[in-house]
């Protein structure tokens, strides 16, 4: 029969000629290829170091963290030898200045302006903001939440929600450095602070002084950030996909923040909208 | 008042996001349907205008799509499963394997050679060829209305369909499972082996007999009994992922488990079919189209990629249909029209695709490049089919086998337990359908019929026949019984009436489209074993559906049912008789005994020389009721 070896000629000549041509290494694989920035190395962005929970140890010798272990596991993934840690203000990450980095973890959340200077991966978190007081303090609803000062990142989306949704009576203090934020909260500077509800429970599991509230309904993604036009997303997103779906980040997730990402979201109380 | 200190906020939340759904569902298929091109394309087409790719009407990492998309996807392929024809597959076995493993291992070789020689890992490219290799029945219902349902080639593909969609998802959850499952080759093996057989345990065994038992103890209502279609495939997701398998794929199993509960004709299955089409299914569809971006689709890239799928795919599929000439001599016609009802991707292509990039298997340009190639396979399908329907030779109508769809014509209540309980029994052998049309008089007043009805209602839903009785006022009851069982197609009546006389009987018996049994006695429980009664010898025609009667409420294995003859006289307590009777004052004098129930059936096709019977042949026959 023709057709019995016509096609499958076809087919081979196809294939091979799409896998030598043009496409390049695009071709590949089904999951999208990685060009590291430099060989052998996945270059990788995140904020001044530590952010508890996610980033454990310097920038020099990194001892763990969730989003450590996942920069770990990705290069493994996709097959280079180490990963090399960098850190800039988040300020500066979140306005696209990935200064060469591979990639950014350092639990952004894509907006629309971000996007418009950065690419990003599958989300691999959503999480709700989540209200951080000293201990003993309660918020349990908006109307209490106005009357107290709040403390945000600058440049991150919590000052949004805090100035849109919240509307707090007086204006939020801004904050360049998480850790400096945190030290508001606890020496009273300000009543609460907003952080991403996974990263909240991580600063509390750190220090006792400090408790989760409450946190609000909508929950945000969290990706990674990539440099703008950049031919990996695909293969982080395949890699961070696959991630999740073996329970790579679960357990990441359990091992540093001390719970999964499910059941941190389940143990806290909703913010309520009215008395 | 102050209109200018009025605050309008951008529409967002959970209605919105549904209202700018159901405004795809509404619109997307019909304008492309103007085009001739299947809503399914209209669907995710429109997933990719409204998601984050297009105009952007859904946020940036919304869940409430994607996840009501995975129950859309698990629902899609309980459809798959339970909507099969497995009646085909059995009748036409032979064929339908040849073709299966044909239409399977062209495209699964040639998908997964295109994977291995772009270099891809070898779990990528088996599951490339896997979902090359599946199709999906798309237009069916286009061959189906041309009348060439009973093609014997037509049948073998739909028959084949069974072979293709399981093998494609064994194969995805085989790769899946070791994927993403931990633990050493060996363990995770282990682990899908167990799967499989807990799986098969329970959408082969467990499912269909709690489905049934829950259908009669607790599905006297639509809702509850659509409400265990949804348990039955969630629970067999469940006990699938328990053991690292895919969910879709226990939902596939659990509709194949069920498919002969849920007739294809059946109000459950419509059910089934409004729910997913107007809802699951649809918001499945717009999320694998929210996944669609023209900036990775038009890429030298993707465009490369679905070229050769769509070689490798169709390529194989039409291999395949060619070889049809030479397996089942099927003619040039014929084997454009398995082309077309085998290259269609959709359900199961989609699926493995969404599974393959969930686990990161596959990138956004294969899953674009999937796209590509389902839109391209069901354009050309579409157009082989039109083109060669016309061509092929309209078989002679199949027989109808008698449980296909077995209508009952209740004139007397006393005899409607027996009469429900025997067309029950009739169409579970065919996985068939139960039609009831309660037959009053006239003179009867609406709040009488609304009792009636909604007593007989109440009986149907005791015996758990899945089936909305109706309810006809007539002075000629025979007539209106005829007219039913023509509108509704029936494949044999069930006429239960006591007084049913020469006339009545003559009428129905000359005009019916189908054997008619008239149904007597006021018996009340399970049916059990068969005898056979010898009523009367001069019949023939009415004796052969008496066996075939008897036989289809008997055992799957055994052999003899219908065959022996008992006399009448030897009817016990709890037994009923189904016989053929030539002569219609028999209609008038064989009542049944206490207890015992009696089904004749007349025959109006005696010849003038009414031959021998022979020793083989079935004149009347005995139904036990145990």
């Amino acid at each position: 029969m023709l057709t019995g070896r016509v096609i499958p000629g076809i087919l081979a000549l196809a294939a091979l000629a799409f896998s030598g041509c043009g496409g390049g290494d695009a071709f590949n694989s089904a999951n999208g290829t990685f060009e590291p920035s430099r060989p052998g190395k996945l270059t990788v962005l995140t904020q001044p170091m530590p952010t508890a929970g996610f980033w454990e140890g310097t920038r020099r010798h990194p001892t763990g963290g969730l989003e450590y272990g996942m920069a770990v596991d990705l290069a493994d993934r996709l097959g280079l030898d180490e990963v090399d840690v960098r850190t800039t203000p988040f300020s500066r990450i979140a306005r696209g200045h990935l200064g060469g980095a591979d990639l950014a973890l350092a639990l952004i959340t894509p907006t629309a302006e971000r996007d418009e200077v950065l690419d990003f991966g599958t989300p691999y978190i959503n999480a709700s903001p989540a209200l951080l007081v000293r201990e003993g303090t309660e918020v349990a609803d908006v109307k209490t939440a106005q009357g107290m000062q709040f403390a945000v990142g600058r440049n991150t989306t919590f000052e949004s929600i805090v100035n849109e949704t919240i509307q707090p009576d007086s204006p939020p203090l801004l904050f360049e450095n998480r850790n400096r934020e945190i030290g508001a909260v606890i020496n009273g500077t300000a009543d609460v602070a907003m952080f991403d509800l996974p990263a909240a429970q991580a600063i509390v599991n750190d220090d006792d002084r400090l408790a989760i509230a409450s946190k609000l309904s909508s929950a945000e993604p969290i990706a990674a950030a990539l440099p703008e036009g950049s031919s990996n997303v695909d293969a982080v997103s395949s890699a961070l996909r696959a991630m999740e779906a073996d329970g790579t980040i679960d357990r990441l997730s359990e091992q540093w923040l001390g719970t999964s990402l499910t059941d941190s979201e389940n143990d806290v109380p909703l913010l309520r909208t009215s008395e | 008042m102050n209109v200018a200190a009025i605050t309008l906020h951008a529409p967002e939340g959970s209605a919105w996001e549904f209202l700018v759904l159901f405004l795809v569902v509404i619109l997307g298929p019909p304008l492309v349907q103007k085009i001739k091109i299947p809503g399914l394309i209209g669907l995710l087409l429109g997933g990719f205008l409204i998601g984050p790719n297009g105009l952007g009407l859904l946020p940036e990492g919304s869940e409430t799509i994607p996840e009501l998309g995975k129950l859309g996807l698990l629902y899609l392929m309980f459809v798959a499963g339970v909507e099969l024809d497995l009646g085909l597959l059995r009748r036409h076995r032979n064929s339908a394997i040849s073709f299966g493993v044909l239409t399977f291992a062209f495209p699964m070789a040639f998908g997964t050679g295109v994977g291995l020689m772009l270099g891809w890992e070898t779990p990528a490219a088996l599951l490339l060829g896997s979902l090359l290799a599946s199709h999906t029945l798309l237009l069916y219902p286009l061959v189906r209305g041309a009348g060439l349902a009973n093609d014997p080639v037509v049948a073998s593909v739909v028959g084949a369909t069974v072979l293709t969609d399981t093998i494609a998802l064994v194969i995805l959850a085989v790769i899946a499972g070791t994927e993403s499952g931990t633990g050493s080759t060996a363990d995770v093996a282990l682990e899908l082996v167990l799967g499989f057989i807990a799986l098969g345990f329970v959408c082969f065994y467990a499912l269909p007999v709690l489905a049934r038992r829950a259908f009669r103890a607790l599905g006297t209502e639509r809702t509850v009994r659509f409400a265990i279609a949804i348990a039955a495939f969630l629970l067999a997701a469940v006990v699938g992922e328990t053991f690292g398998i895919e969910g879709i794929v226990g939902a596939f199993f659990a509709g194949l488990g069920l498919n002969r509960l849920v007739p294809n004709e059946g109000p459950l299955m419509h059910r089934i079919d409004f729910f997913g089409g107007a809802m699951f299914i649809p918001v499945f569809l717009i999320s694998v189209g929210i996944l669609l971006d023209p900036s990775v689709m038009f890429q030298f890239e993707t465009l490369g990629l679905a070229a050769l799928f769509v070689l490798a795919c169709l390529g194989g599929k039409f291999i395949a249909a060619q070889l049809t000439r030479l397996v089942m001599g099927a003619t040039g016609p014929q084997a454009g029209l398995a082309f077309a009802l085998s290259a269609p991707q959709a359900a199961a292509t989609l699926a493995a695709t969404d599974v393959g990039f969930s686990i990161g298997l596959f990138g956004e340009s294969v899953v674009n490049a999937v796209l590509v190639v389902i839109l391209v396979s069901v354009l050309v399908a579409t157009l082989v089919a039109d083109r060669e329907k016309g061509r092929v030779k309209r078989p002679t109508p199949e027989k109808k086998a008698l449980g296909e769809r077995v209508l009952v014509a209740v004139s007397d209540f006393e005899g409607a337990p027996l009469g429900l309980r025997l067309a029950r029994a009739v169409a579970a052998r065919e996985a068939g359908v139960v039609d009831v049309v309660l037959l009053l008089d006239t003179d009867t007043t609406g709040h009488e019929r609304q009792a009636a009805l909604d007593r007989l209602s109440g009986l149907c839903r005791r015996l758990g026949i899945d089936t909305d009785p109706s309810v006809r006022a007539s002075v000629h009851g025979a007539q209106t019984t005829v007219l039913a069982a023509n509108s509704l197609e029936s494949s044999l009546v069930l006429a239960v009436d006591s007084g049913a006389d020469e006339a009545w009987a003559e009428t129905l018996a000359v005009s019916s489209p189908a054997p008619v049994a008239i149904v007597r006695g006021t018996v009340d429980r399970p049916l059990g074993e068969v005898h056979a009664v010898a009523l009367d010898p001069r019949v023939t025609a009415a004796g052969t559906v008496a066996a075939e009667l008897v036989a289809a409420v008997s055992p799957d294995d055994d052999d003899e049912a219908g065959q022996h003859l008992e006399s009448h006289g030897s009817l016990q307590p709890g037994e009923v008789g189904v016989a053929g009777v030539s002569n219609w004052q028999k209609l008038s004098e064989l009542n049944p005994a206490e207890e015992t129930g009696i089904v004749l059936i007349p025959d109006d096709l005696l010849p003038t020389e009414v031959p021998e019977p022979s020793a083989t042949e079935a004149h009347g026959t005995l139904a036990a009721m145990g």
